[in-house]
């Protein structure tokens, strides 16, 4: 038991260092990209009609602070988010981080998890399936339609899907509200009106997941498949559903457990093209604006730290469940001999 | 007593005349198409010009609809009659087509709060002059009239008697001088001032000589700041009676007044209000700060302009119209027209154009391309909107580095005929037709874009013509021989020669630069292109690192007459294309660094100089000016190609809508073409 | 059941590699994967020889802009011909076209397609490298041809239609299959060594190391590749080619995916090593090395394998998606990515759709790889029934 606190410790640990390391390598690199968020600023204002000197730039990264250096402005950010939990001002925007991405990180988590869950809703039976089925034709067809979300890229789907939308039903569908309920209280109302434009995004990420996820149920289940063990419990006379439930399923869990959260990592990742795509106002979004447009360190640096946070603590919540769930795990990690 | 009854008897006859006279007709409501278009200046009346040129007394109505759009501008308490909310000397402006209606919401899109917004923002804008329709003329907006003295140093504007803010308290000439002195002129709102108010680089002083007399004091010559006062963005005025209170250097008790509406100080709350920007699109406390909103009185500070912004979030904003307005229209009727304007951001531009082609926006010109215009004209009929397809003030153009850090590449770079060769070498033609559709004009760049008529059409054909012939034989001269047979040509001293072109799309198309290259390998110059982002371009072009320099440039006489940044060195802007990086340094460190400049560059600069101290349009401007545009032209320091025409969208149910003379932002868009009598017609 | 003693012979005697052979050989959709890959890869080895065109803005067709695919036909109201042929089209635009090209074809005037046609010059073999410094530059002139299988007389042919300069979609989509091919293989390839080397120490020794190294590989791993990618593109200086500067971009899309694989080695590892056939390894004196290389990871060859192919795609569609923002590749470079760029848009998708051909291409490669892929971990399972 006393080990088991002192792995747990241990894990803490690394996940809160893991998530300093992550967020020195985003913000540091986003330093050394040409053009500071003033300069970007100020170069789309040249293109609308100022005429601006480089003081002018100058000036502008002394108002939002960019001109102190690096490591100053790094730890006062830090120490920002840990002392006052305040994220600091987005410079391309000039409002409170805070206030700008309390509701839409939410958003961005549902619409990820649910993709999540749909994915892992699809992959495991038709993997199981795939896995175990004599018809080769079926396998293949099951296997070729999630294939093909890898393969068609997700943003050209959206657009597609889209379109398909505004030529036929006359209607752009950008956007998670509709403008009424944007900023209104949630209600059931808010809550369907927000279901009727989300399902593109879930779908278009779910599906882009399902492929990844469908590969490592159905491979795992046929390695597992073929184990001593499952075929001593098929010579005992289990068979049918209890044979694959209670046997390689569950061992072909683990696995699958440990890479959740790199999967939604993978979906995090996919989010933004489609949230760009779909003009949804969520984090994904405002992180491609904040990287690669505006180079906006503050509000880039404080999405990536919620972001990290996120799968950090659900990497470090399915290492102690495969900890408890496998033995073999367990005694790896904390044996060392 | 006789004397008394016959007085009385005058008098009354006198009144009864008078009371019959001002019977006359009610003004019905002129239009462009009329015979009253315009007294002093075009399109627009004072009141008593108006009534007497046709004959007749305004009354004044309002919006049906103003006691609740009032009602949704935070701050402003019940409202006076039309009349009393109207300056007594309100500006008379003639519809282009009908008398408009009122009511309605105006939507628009912009890339984000302050990305793409121009368009928009200009259709609110005011000044105290603006630049007429047809691009020449100043006309006064805000002010009622201006006059210069003499010498050009002393501007004195005439303000309106009467005018009001947009909460009901008066504007008067102090409102100029708080913007300038107190707002534009101190370091802790900015901390270099705009180098486009100053005069030479010294600053102006305003005075206050009454409340509907404000002059500026110029520190030398230039009659170019009325021009940027017609064509800038930034309104100048402030509304000191509400700023002042948040002023630190005015106030005494600033700080204390700011910290008891929630702010850290005088300085931020006056950052929170004013963005201490000259753009009126920076967030409003509503955005900024909106849990301080509610305790504040105004949500927006008070503003002259046709619309007020009622709401402010990161999707969107919402404007309503102003009810303390100073334009009517020749019926009475106070304008603007439409109740609302809404405005929601999207920073894709496919999305967008689907937005537009759906018929779900208004008005749309700033990021508009040309290549999106047949998708556009497709859906015309179906969307119920129109395409104007007008010229604009930029064009792409190429340069070579003349202060190239490998001296070799310097002096060929700088050799004239070389120069010359490459400008024979493109077949601009072929550009035109591949890239724009044939909608474009080959036009050789000549300073001031569009070309005013004191340049000549020689000027404006200045080594387009496409010939290889000749430029091959120029390269031969310069002394590009293919020493070693493969094709392409080398440096005189044998080393390979091979251009690189870095361009980003943001400045100049990727199809142009690709036949561009194309042309020079043809006569064998081997050039190599790559797209980079417009900070590398940025980064790499004001380092001294490129060989070619692509990017757009243009600018029309209204900015070159108040700006000379385009005809010294480095020829442009940190964020333009710009040439000549160390004969910049060399004339700005007195000779300390940098390269010293061929005489041609000293003698343009002075030049500019020369045109920029006689008024536009009298015969010694234009003698300036064709000398400098001569010069500039001659030395074939910057290469243009052809001149792409933009495309305006409208819906047609958006009436009032004029033919735009350009679609580009130096006249600051629409501002001109007066949108506040605009009105929808569904 | 009987079974030839010889074929059971020939099986209990096989090495692994030809077990693996055959069984792969035996699955028929992986054959039929493995053929359309083979045979996408031949083609774009042998693409300059198979476009009529030259694919960058010097092949352009100055008559035939944004025109749609053309195919030749043996057969048409005028007759019977054993050579294909194609008809002359004429262009025309104006403002009643809404200033698009709209082409009129002539019946009458026929084009015909002939084969090893003399066409635009090409090389191969040829490498040119420039480091910094006269002395480095290193130059192969290489072979240079100008035969092409096909091409037509007084006009284009255009298998896959042309794009808005004119350039042949058909030769340009050869050409980006063969960059977007030969520039994954370098990412793969390094991600792969780096997993494989990461993965087994931390796997195999367990305890601190793991620790340590796996707070490494998390971190890494979870770093968005988004910003990742676009500060070290920065890096890449400016005197680069546009080929070469995304060969360096793909070589860090390698370094930053290889933590995935990392991870599922080291799980294995650490539940793999404590068995039986390692215990008696290490008991007969076998040092670390040959128990990792010789018996550890020969037991997931299959999740290696799986992710080794499922991960070159991936590359392929990072670097669309990189492109799609404006990180990756862009013009006038050809690559798959470059080209569905072109092709996201709504007006294309309403008016112009041939330039999603290129887009089916990426699938289909996609595709194949990863049921190539599933195939070669089928054949390479040692524990699955024949």
């Amino acid at each position: 038991m006393i080990n088991f606190i002192q792995f747990t410790l241990t894990r803490a640990v690394l996940s809160i260092v893991t998530l300093l390391i992550v967020c020195f390598i985003v913000f540091s690199l986003m330093e050394l990209v040409p053009g500071t968020c003033a300069e970007r600023y100020l170069a789309f204002k040249n293109t609308q009609g100022s005429q601006i000197t480089y003081e002018d730039v100058v000036a502008e990264e002394k108002r939002l602070g960019l001109d102190k250096p690096f490591l100053y402005r790094y730890t006062k950010w830090v120490s920002d988010i840990v002392v006052k939990q305040d994220f600091g001002d987005s410079c391309i925007l000039r409002i409170s981080i805070n206030e700008l991405l309390s509701g839409r990180f939410v958003l961005s988590l549902i619409i990820a998890i649910t993709a999540l869950l749909f994915s892992y809703a699809i992959a495991i039976p038709v993997g199981i399936i795939s896995a175990t089925t004599k018809y080769a034709t079926l396998d293949n067809t099951l296997k070729f339609i999630s294939y093909l979300g890898i393969a068609l890229p997700n943003f050209l789907v959206a657009l597609c899907i889209m379109l398909f939308m505004t030529v036929y039903y006359g209607d752009t569908m950008t956007g998670l509200f509709s403008q009424e309920y944007e900023n209104a209280p949630w209600s059931a109302a808010k809550i369907a009106d927000f279901l009727s434009r989300a399902w593109l995004p879930i779908f278009v990420l779910g599906w882009n997941a399902t492929a990844f996820a469908l590969q490592t149920v159905r491979a795992l289940m046929l390695d597992e498949s073929d184990k001593l063990y499952v075929m001593a419990a098929r010579a005992r006379g289990v068979s049918g559903m209890s044979l694959l439930w209670r046997y390689p399923a569950k061992h072909s869990l683990g696995p699958v457990i440990n890479s959740i959260g790199f999967d939604l990592n993978r979906i995090f990742s996919a989010l933004p093209v489609v949230a760009l795509i779909l003009v949804l106002t969520e984090a994904g979004a405002l992180l491609i604006e904040a990287l690669a447009r505006s180079n906006d360190q503050q509000l880039a640096g404080a999405i990536i730290f919620l972001l990290t946070a996120t799968i950090v603590f659900v990497n470090f919540v399915t290492d102690i469940i495969l900890a408890i769930m496998d033995p073999r795990i367990r005694k790896g990690v904390m044996g060392g001999s | 007593m006789v004397k008394k009854i016959l007085l009385t008897l005058v008098f009354s006859l006198a009144s009864v005349v008078w009371s019959t006279s001002s019977i006359a007709a009610a003004c019905s409501g002129s239009t462009m198409s009329d015979s009253h278009t315009g007294g002093k200046y075009p399109q627009q009346y004072e009141l008593s010009e108006y009534e007497s040129a046709a004959g007749c007394t305004m009354s004044f109505s309002e919006n049906p609809n103003i006691t609740s759009i009032n009602a949704t501008i935070q701050g402003n308490e019940g409202l006076a009659s039309v009349a009393n909310r109207l300056p007594s000397e309100p500006l008379v402006v003639v519809p282009y087509d009908s008398v408009g209606k009122y009511g309605g919401t105006i939507r628009f899109l912009s890339n984000a709060t302050e990305a793409g917004t121009s368009d928009m923002l200009s259709t609110r804008h005011v000044n105290l002059v603006r630049f007429a329709d047809d691009l020449a003329t100043i006309v006064p907006n805000v002010a009622k009239s201006y006059e210069w003295n003499d010498d050009f140093t002393a501007l004195t504007f005439t303000l309106r008697k009467g005018h009001k803010w947009s909460n009901g308290e008066p504007f008067t000439a102090r409102d100029i001088e708080f913007w300038y002195e107190d707002l534009m002129m101190n370091t802790n709102i900015r901390e270099k001032p705009y180098g486009y108010l100053l005069v030479g680089g010294e600053p102006m002083t305003v005075d206050v000589l009454d409340d509907v007399t404000a002059r500026f004091n110029l520190p030398s010559p230039m009659p170019g700041v009325l021009a940027t006062l017609a064509t800038s963005y930034n309104q100048a005025f402030m509304p000191a009676h509400f700023l002042e209170q948040f002023h630190p250097e005015i106030d005494s008790n600033a700080d204390a007044n700011a910290q008891a509406l929630g702010f850290e100080n005088g300085w931020d709350a006056l950052a929170a209000y004013y963005g201490n920007s000259g753009w009126t699109d920076t967030p409003t406390p509503m955005l900024r700060n909106p849990d301080l909103v509610a305790g504040l009185k105004y949500a927006a500070y008070p503003s002259l302009e046709a619309y007020m912004t009622i709401e402010d979030t990161t999707e969107g904003r919402v404007y309503a119209a102003n009810p303390y307005f100073f334009q009517v229209d020749t019926a009475g009727n106070q304008l603007p027209y439409i109740d609302y304007q809404n405005e929601r951001y999207i920073n894709e531009n496919e999305i967008r154009l689907l937005k537009l082609v759906n018929g779900e926006v208004d008005y749309k010109s700033q990021s508009v391309q040309l290549e999106s215009a047949p998708q556009l004209l497709d859906g015309a009929e179906k969307g119920g909107y129109s395409l104007q397809i007008n010229p604009g003030c930029g064009a792409a153009l190429f340069s070579f580095n003349v202060n190239h850090p490998d001296m070799e590449k310097r002096s060929v770079f700088g050799d004239i005929r070389f120069r010359q060769a490459m400008s024979m070498a493109m077949n601009r033609a072929e550009i035109n037709d591949v890239a724009y559709y044939g909608l474009g004009v080959v036009e050789q760049y000549t300073g001031i874009s569009p070309a005013p008529d004191f340049i000549s059409d020689e000027m404006k054909n200045y080594m387009t013509q496409y010939d290889p012939a000749a430029a091959n034989a120029l390269l031969d001269e310069v002394g590009l021989a293919d020493t070693d047979g493969d094709g392409f040509r080398e440096l005189p001293s044998g080393a390979p020669l091979v251009l690189s072109i870095d361009y980003a799309t943001q400045g100049i198309g990727g199809v142009e630069v690709e036949l561009v290259a194309r042309h020079w390998n043809e006569v064998g110059i081997k050039t190599n292109f790559k797209e980079v982002t417009p900070d590398e371009f940025r980064g790499s072009q004001s380092s001294n690192a490129l060989d070619v320099h692509a990017w757009d440039k243009g600018h029309p006489l209204a900015i070159v007459a108040g700006n000379p940044e385009n005809f010294k060195p480095p020829f442009g802007n940190y964020f333009a294309h710009t040439q000549g990086m160390l004969w910049a340094a060399y004339i700005d460190s007195d000779g300390a660094e940098g390269v010293k400049p061929p005489q041609w560059v000293y003698d343009l600069s002075d030049a500019i100089d020369a045109f920029q101290s006689y008024a536009l349009g009298t015969p010694e401007s234009n003698e300036w000016g064709t000398k400098m545009t001569t010069m500039i032209t001659e030395q074939s320091l910057l290469l243009g190609t052809v001149k792409a025409p933009f495309p305006t969208y409208h819906r047609n149910a958006l009436k009032n809508f004029a033919q735009f003379k350009t679609t580009s932002y130096e006249y600051y868009r629409t501002y001109p073409y007066l949108p506040t009598q605009w009105y929808l017609d569904e | 059941m009987e079974v030839n003693s010889k074929t059971k012979e020939a099986y209990f005697t096989a090495t692994q590699m030809q077990l693996v052979r055959t069984r792969f050989f035996g699955n028929r959709t992986a054959m039929i994967a493995g053929s359309i890959l083979l045979f996408m890869v031949v083609c774009s080895l042998l693409s300059d020889f198979l476009s009529p065109y030259d694919p960058t803005i010097a092949g352009r067709d100055k008559e035939y802009e944004n025109g749609a695919p053309q195919m030749p036909m043996f057969w048409d109201k005028n007759g019977f011909s054993p050579r294909p042929f194609l008809h002359t089209m004429s262009k025309y635009r104006g403002a009643d076209t809404n200033f698009r090209w709209v082409y009129k074809k002539d019946e009458d005037k026929r084009r015909y397609v002939y084969f090893f046609v003399k066409g635009w010059e090409y090389k191969s073999f040829d490498f040119k490298i420039n480091l910094p410094g006269k002395n480095l530059d290193f130059k192969i002139p290489g072979f240079s041809f100008d035969r092409h299988l096909f091409g037509a007389d007084k006009g284009g042919i255009h298998l896959f239609g042309t794009d808005k300069a004119g350039k042949d979609l058909f030769s340009r989509t050869l050409s980006a299959i063969y960059i977007s091919l030969a520039v994954g293989t370098m990412g793969v390839f390094i991600s792969f060594v780096l997993s494989l080397i990461i993965g087994g120490i931390s796997g195999y020794y367990g305890g601190w190391i793991d620790s340590l190294l796996q707070m490494f590989t998390d971190a890494i791993r979870t770093v968005p590749p988004i910003p990742l990618f676009m500060c070290l593109a920065a890096f890449a200086p400016q005197e680069w080619s546009s080929e070469l500067r995304f060969f360096f971009i793909s070589c860090l899309l390698g370094l930053i995916s290889w933590p995935t694989l990392a991870r599922r080695v080291r799980t294995h590892l650490l539940s793999e090593r404590s068995q039986e056939y390692i215990l008696a390894a290490q008991m007969s004196g076998a040092s670390s090395t040959h128990i990792i290389a010789r018996h550890l990871l020969p037991s997931f060859t299959s999740y290696i394998i799986v992710d080794l192919v499922i991960s070159f795609p991936y590359m392929l569609l990072s670097e669309t998606a990189l492109s799609f923002i404006g990180l990756g590749l862009r013009e006038p470079v050809n690559s798959l990515g470059v080209l569905l760029q072109n092709a996201t848009k709504a007006d294309v998708l309403l008016n112009y759709q041939w330039y999603f051909i290129p887009v089916f291409f990426l699938v289909v490669l996609i595709l194949s790889f990863v049921f190539v892929g599933d195939g070669l971990r089928d054949a390479a399972d040692p524990h699955k029934n024949k």
